[in-house]
């Protein structure tokens, strides 16, 4: 265990040193809040409170953006030469996967600390167990997400240009096409069917469930439950495969 | 005029000193390669005479142009390959190369058939269409040395041309530096390989620390050590007492060792003039000399010499 | 080669980066299209004005900004990667490097903005189309403002390695948030401190976003002042940017690093 902590903290340390990313995004989701949210929802006619609304959207962007961020994390890792050099320590493989996951989660945890209180004393009213359920809907959504980049990142090991590519792409399709910034009811009839396919649907409906929000406008949350539980599962598990057949042949240049 | 002065040409960093007070110039049409090992302040005195580094004091100038106040006349007649490869990384060799024939006024109508002929020469030629960021070291490196090749300036200047490229490579880029100096340019390479300064220079100039310590031919150096040329010599007869003692008071001779009955080792300067007059004593006292090994101090010995360090070492 | 067509040549090398980073135009792309036909499209549906022909103008200048923006990142690689030493060896003046690398930075934004404003006119009815090609020239202006903003962050992030992408993200967010890009101005006017609402009509991106809603996709006919008052707020940063680039290239002659 100690092993993996050592690990964690080392990559850890150089994030913290200074914290100036962490505090960035702290910075930007204040912005975007107290001025671009708080602006668009006097826009919002057809909602109640567009800002809650929102609030939550932008936590669910945040903790996406970190998943990918550990899948990118890793490949990065692989083009600079530190992966085949973690792969030389008397580690085993297990524990270097786990360290990977575990670190995303250490910096979600992180991120996440003051946006999400932020936007929980927004909504207010709210009991422990229903905040405990977001923030755990909030980290297995991290670990899908993760796995998901990861899955992605036999393709870096032929153009790491190619894998930015996709990977950016694909996020920005998969938070539009999702119910993140606006309720499905809302989307035209094509777009709907695109978001059905956005895991980020099911993330922020099932954290807009256990927040309180009208549950006519989300999707059902036993649904989103099992997409989410299939979604960390399958590309974790995935990914894992991936990567011990990945790391083997890995190239560092 | 000479194609380059310095003088007292000093650069700080913070407090550090690259080159102190340095005095330094180079004759037209001659190979000088600058020898010294990391942190001597070649890349530093290279920087400031392609003007992309300012010196803290003291004057430098190329081609008759100052390096402070002329600087872009200056960039019209050098140009430098650096020690690390500097290209567009989404551009491919060929369009690196014809970026910088174009902009350093290679005329049209050469320029195609130049590019063609250097990228063939140093094997690139199949990695034309590669991207720059997808090239190994050694190929980058060797596309920094081809800019040079391409461009024919009037003074070359290369900054460890051959590092990272393996030894068939440095053999045709050494052939086509001599071949740029024999098509008029002045040359200029900072190196701390022996072999190459050894193949390349006209001239040596050993920098350590930011000074000039040394400014010779290569023979003019390996002279200019005292007892630095070693004469082997074996005799027929075992007892040759006296003939250690003999060469010993030759003009030249810094020592003699005995090594074994017959075998003296004499530790001599300019070797070629002391033989022969060991010749003569050894005919004068009838002694038979079995035979005869010369060896000359190697430019380790020479930078050694200097600096009191051994190259190997000084760079590591 | 006279300074000037050296200058050009530069620019075009660098214009031609821009267009060959893939990651950049897949992000650009996907960034701006999706904002403009989905996010657009589904807020006008949430909303009693019609958003979509309110943002999709918007959209266009957003992709102005964020293309001049990318002159920075190249500027900050060119310091990272040394290449920046290779064109001080060149025969090109240092402030040529700085022209060469403002022209090329909002003739790359340009072209790409383009390119939105084409989608832009398939899906939005025009009024005054011909109108465009009068703004175009003060768009370059605009572009090469935002160029030089880019470009001074770089010089300025280039002491702290990696923070360059922090300071632009935040920058980014600022000028975007304080602007009438995402709302009208009169909701802006309602809610946000009168300070703030100053700084967002004195923005450029707000000027730019109304002279396109307004003069092109309204039809309203072109006012003077307004394309006086693109080129106040414009020229600035272009001559802060240029100057704080210089200033860069001398102080990495004079000290060896920035």
């Amino acid at each position: 265990m100690s092993t993996i902590l050592r690990l964690i903290w080392f990559d850890l340390k150089q994030e913290l040193n200074p914290p100036i990313w962490i505090i960035m995004e702290w910075v930007v989701f204040g912005i975007q809040l107290a001025v671009y949210g708080a602006l668009i929802s006097r826009l919002v006619t057809s909602m109640a409170d567009y800002l809650q609304f929102y609030a939550v959207g932008f936590v669910i962007m945040m903790t996406f953006e970190i998943g990918s961020h550990t899948g990118r994390h890793f490949v990065e890792h692989a083009h600079e030469g530190r992966l085949p050099y973690l792969l030389s320590l008397p580690i085993p493989r297990w524990k270097l996967f786990l360290t990977v996951a575990l670190q995303g989660g250490v910096e979600l945890a992180l991120m996440l600390t003051v946006p999400l209180s932020v936007t929980l004393s927004i909504i207010g009213n709210l009991t422990a167990i229903s905040a405990l359920s977001a923030v755990a809907t909030l980290f297995w959504l991290g670990f899908g997400v993760s796995g998901l980049m990861l899955g992605l990142s036999f393709i870096a090991f032929r153009s790491a240009d190619l894998y930015t590519a996709i990977v950016t792409a694909l996020s920005t399709l998969i938070i539009r096409f999702s119910t993140v910034l606006y309720p499905m009811i809302f989307l035209p009839a094509s777009y709907a069917g695109a978001a059905a396919f956005s895991p980020l649907t099911y993330g922020s409906d099932l954290v807009r469930f256990f927040l309180g929000f009208d549950p006519s406008m989300l999707v059902n949350p036993q649904i989103a439950i099992a997409v989410l539980t299939a979604l960390a599962v399958s590309t974790l598990g995935l990914s894992a495969m991936l990567m011990q057949r990945i790391v083997e042949g890995v190239k560092s240049g | 005029m000479h194609p380059i002065e310095t003088e007292k040409l000093t650069k700080l960093y913070g407090k550090t000193k690259a080159l102190r007070e340095l005095d330094f110039t180079l004759d037209e049409g001659e190979i000088m390669v600058l020898l010294g090992p990391n942190g001597s302040g070649k890349t530093t005195l290279l920087l400031i005479l392609s003007t992309v580094l300012k010196p803290t004091s003291g004057k430098a100038s190329v081609m008759g142009f100052d390096v402070i106040n002329q600087s872009t006349k200056v960039r019209q007649v050098l140009g430098i390959s650096f020690q690390d490869a500097r290209g567009f990384w989404r551009h491919k060799p060929i369009e690196i190369l014809r970026f910088h024939a174009t902009i350093c006024g290679v005329p049209r109508d050469r320029r195609e058939r130049l590019i063609e002929e250097i990228l063939k020469d140093l094997e690139l030629w199949d990695a034309r269409g590669k991207l720059f960021m997808h090239l190994s070291g050694g190929q980058a490196k060797r596309l920094e040395v081809a800019k040079l090749l391409v461009q024919r300036p009037k003074l070359a200047i290369f900054d460890e041309p051959s590092s990272q490229v393996d030894l068939r490579g440095k053999r045709i880029i050494w052939d086509h530096i001599c071949k740029l100096r024999e098509d008029g340019s002045t040359v200029l390479v900072a190196t701390n390989e022996v072999r190459e300064a050894e193949y390349l220079a006209d001239r040596i100039t050993i920098l350590d620390e930011g000074v000039k310590v040394a400014c010779n031919t290569l023979q003019s150096l390996k002279d200019s050590i005292a007892g630095g040329d070693i004469v082997e010599l074996e005799f027929e007869a075992k007892d040759n007492k006296d003939m250690a003692e003999a060469l010993g008071r030759l003009e030249g001779t810094f020592r003699v060792t005995k090594e074994e009955e017959n075998h003296l080792r004499a530790y001599v300067s300019m070797a070629e003039e002391w033989v022969p007059k060991m010749a003569n004593i050894c005919y004068q006292k009838g002694v038979k000399v079995v035979s005869v090994r010369v060896t000359e101090p190697s430019l380790d010995d020479v930078f050694l010499h200097f600096t009191g360090r051994a190259l190997g070492a000084a760079s590591s | 080669m006279t300074e000037m067509r050296r200058i050009l040549q530069l620019a075009r090398t660098d214009f031609s980066y821009f267009f060959r980073t893939k990651w950049l135009m897949a992000v650009l792309l996907s960034l701006n299209l999706s904002d403009m036909l989905v996010i657009g499209l589904v807020y006008k549906g949430l909303m009693t004005v019609n958003y979509f022909a309110f943002f999709a103008p918007a959209v266009v200048v957003m992709g102005l900004f964020m293309g001049s923006m990318d002159t920075g990142r190249r500027i900050w690689l060119a310091f990272r990667e040394g290449v920046i030493q290779y064109y001080l060896s060149l025969p090109i003046s240092n402030l040529g490097v700085v022209a060469a690398y403002l022209i090329a930075g909002s003739l790359a934004a340009m072209v790409y903005s383009s390119s939105l404003l084409i989608v832009a006119f398939l899906v939005l009815p025009a009024q005054a189309v011909l109108n465009t090609l009068i703004l175009l020239p003060f768009f370059f202006i605009l572009a090469m403002g935002l160029a030089g903003i880019a470009a001074a962050l770089a010089a300025l992030a280039s002491t702290h390695g990696e923070f360059f992408f922090a300071y632009q993200q935040l920058f980014q967010v600022l000028l975007l948030t304080l602007s009438t890009v995402y709302y009208p101005q009169s909701v802006m006017q309602q809610y946000l401190p009168s300070a703030l609402v100053t700084v967002a009509s004195a923005n450029p991106l707000s000027i730019a976003a109304e002279a396109l809603r307004d003069f092109v996709f309204t039809g309203i006919p072109i006012q003077p002042l307004v394309i006086v008052q693109l080129v106040v707020s414009s020229v600035p940063f272009a001559l802060l940017g240029a100057f704080a680039y210089y200033k860069a290239l001398q102080t990495l002659q004079t000290k060896g690093k920035l």
